[in-house]
């Protein structure tokens, strides 16, 4: 009898050493469900919504700590080896060193100045990819309690006033806030996400038709044809991923990795 | 040529072979960091053969990407390389290498291209056209700074930059102007296509 009991306590005991102590611990991703959205970017004029497939999606954005030891695995991607066509100087300038984080930053903070090429090739090493601008768009839709509040003020608000506050101050730790009817974490108000058809974003769904020279560099004028137009708040995103380019890096911006179903 | 004179022959030939060939391996081990070659990506041309970036180097390359079922902007690219081209003289022509990279390799096999090459009567050595893997083509867009995305139609819409390349992948000059001359962009090819024939004249 106290054999048995010992055995209990001691895979109780376990258990709780292997629990996470806190929400860090990555958590396997969020499925989503299949469906359709009525996005702000249109694949044509006439098409009113978007399918999406089902997925999978990381719950919070890739951390410092996530990061690093992915730097230290391929030292390609460190910052003091890194090419300069995939990832521009400011590329992990806020870390102390190529692999050392320093005082300044926390291990569970979001990752960000990563580049396009450098966040894709992290997602790739982890078996995954990044999410398509509308995949995006489709779990960023959600609030705490339904997987679609756009056409909810106070969501718009809560981001807009999201927008409004940020810079200079130290970036929150992943994963402290709610989660999303999804149960994904940080779609907003904490950092800018690539997406992997980030250099998609600012084409013009309907623009054969050639007239000037604004028309002719992006094959039309994209801003005609964005849909949704009382969503800013999505816009903005689309609006800042169509304006960098795949080696350029910020101190907002930061990403998450999607997984195909079945392609694990 | 007595013995001696033969032997001092073949020691200074062979002498210049390997100074060539170490020559060439450093070339292809020392792309500057900032070369578009530096990306490791295969293509496939029009005339069915395999290329990397990398092999490029050595002339100046015109560079852009398109896809051939393209109805306007596409044409117009190639129209616009061409026109460049012809104002060149011919021997700055030939130290002039243009690639042409598509948006759709799915349906842009080497013998789409190569009719593509045909009808606008470029197919020769010195104009690639040429597909990479599907999955390649976000990457390649990216690196030349590049936007596109495909509607459900099967078109595609598109940046339509053209770039210069030197002869070791850097971006010397790229031009927004796909349909109207760009005299600028055209002053910059027929010098760079000039340096290295000058480079070969003398």
């Amino acid at each position: 009898m106290t054999r048995v009991l010992h055995a209990i306590l001691k895979a109780v005991l376990a258990a709780l050493i292997v629990a996470p102590a806190s929400g860090f611990a990555a958590e396997a991703p969020a499925r989503i469900e299949a469906g359709s959205l009525s996005s702000v970017l249109p694949l044509t004029e006439s098409a009113d919504k978007v399918s999406i497939g089902e997925f999978m999606i990381a719950r919070q954005p890739v951390t410092n700590k996530e990061f690093l030891a992915f730097a230290d695995r391929n030292p390609e991607w460190r910052r003091d080896t890194v090419l300069p066509l995939f990832a521009d100087q400011n590329y992990l300038a806020h870390w102390a060193g190529a692999l050392i984080l320093g005082d300044a930053m926390l291990p569970y903070q979001p990752v960000t100045n990563v580049s396009w090429f450098a966040a894709r090739a992290y997602c790739e090493a982890e078996g995954g990819r990044l999410p398509t601008w509308h995949e995006w768009e489709y779990v960023a839709a959600a609030d705490e309690t339904g997987i679609d509040a756009r056409t909810n003020p106070m969501w718009q608000q809560k981001i807009l006033s999201w927008y409004s506050e940020t810079g200079g101050k130290a970036l929150p730790e992943v994963g402290v806030r709610a989660p999303n009817a999804w149960g994904v974490h940080d779609m907003h108000g904490l950092i800018w996400e690539w997406v992997d058809d980030f250099n998609a974003l600012l084409v013009s769904s309907d623009n054969r038709e050639q007239g000037g020279a604004d028309k002719l560099l992006y094959c039309g004028a994209a801003a005609a044809t964005m849909e949704e137009k009382e969503n800013y708040a999505v816009l903005m995103r689309t609006a800042m991923l169509s304006s960098v380019h795949g080696r350029d890096t910020t101190r907002n911006l930061g990403f998450r990795c999607a997984y195909d179903i079945g392609g694990e | 040529m007595n013995r001696w004179h033969e032997i001092c022959f073949v020691a200074i030939v062979s002498a210049m072979l390997v100074l060539v060939g170490a020559a060439q391996e450093e070339s292809s081990a020392q792309l500057p960091r900032e070369s578009y070659y530096q990306l490791d990506v295969s293509l496939e041309t029009h005339r069915g053969a395999a290329l990397q970036l990398s092999d490029l180097q050595g002339t100046p390359v015109v560079l852009a990407m398109f896809y051939a079922s393209c109805p306007h902007v596409c044409p117009m690219t190639i129209s616009a390389i061409r026109a460049i081209e012809a104002q060149l003289p011919p021997e700055d022509r030939e130290e002039l290498r243009v690639l042409l990279v598509t948006f759709d390799p799915e349906r842009d096999t080497p013998a789409v291209l190569a009719e593509l090459a045909d009808r606008h009567g470029e197919n020769n050595d010195r104009w690639q056209f040429a597909r990479t893997a599907p999955e390649e083509v976000r990457v390649v867009a990216a690196v030349l700074g590049i936007q596109y995305r495909e509607s459900p139609d099967g078109e595609f819409n598109h940046s339509s930059p053209i770039l210069l390349l030197d002869a070791t992948g850097r971006e010397l000059s790229r031009s927004h102007k796909p349909g109207a001359p760009d005299a600028v962009f055209a002053q910059e090819v027929a010098a760079a296509a000039h340096a290295k024939s000058l480079l070969l004249s003398h």
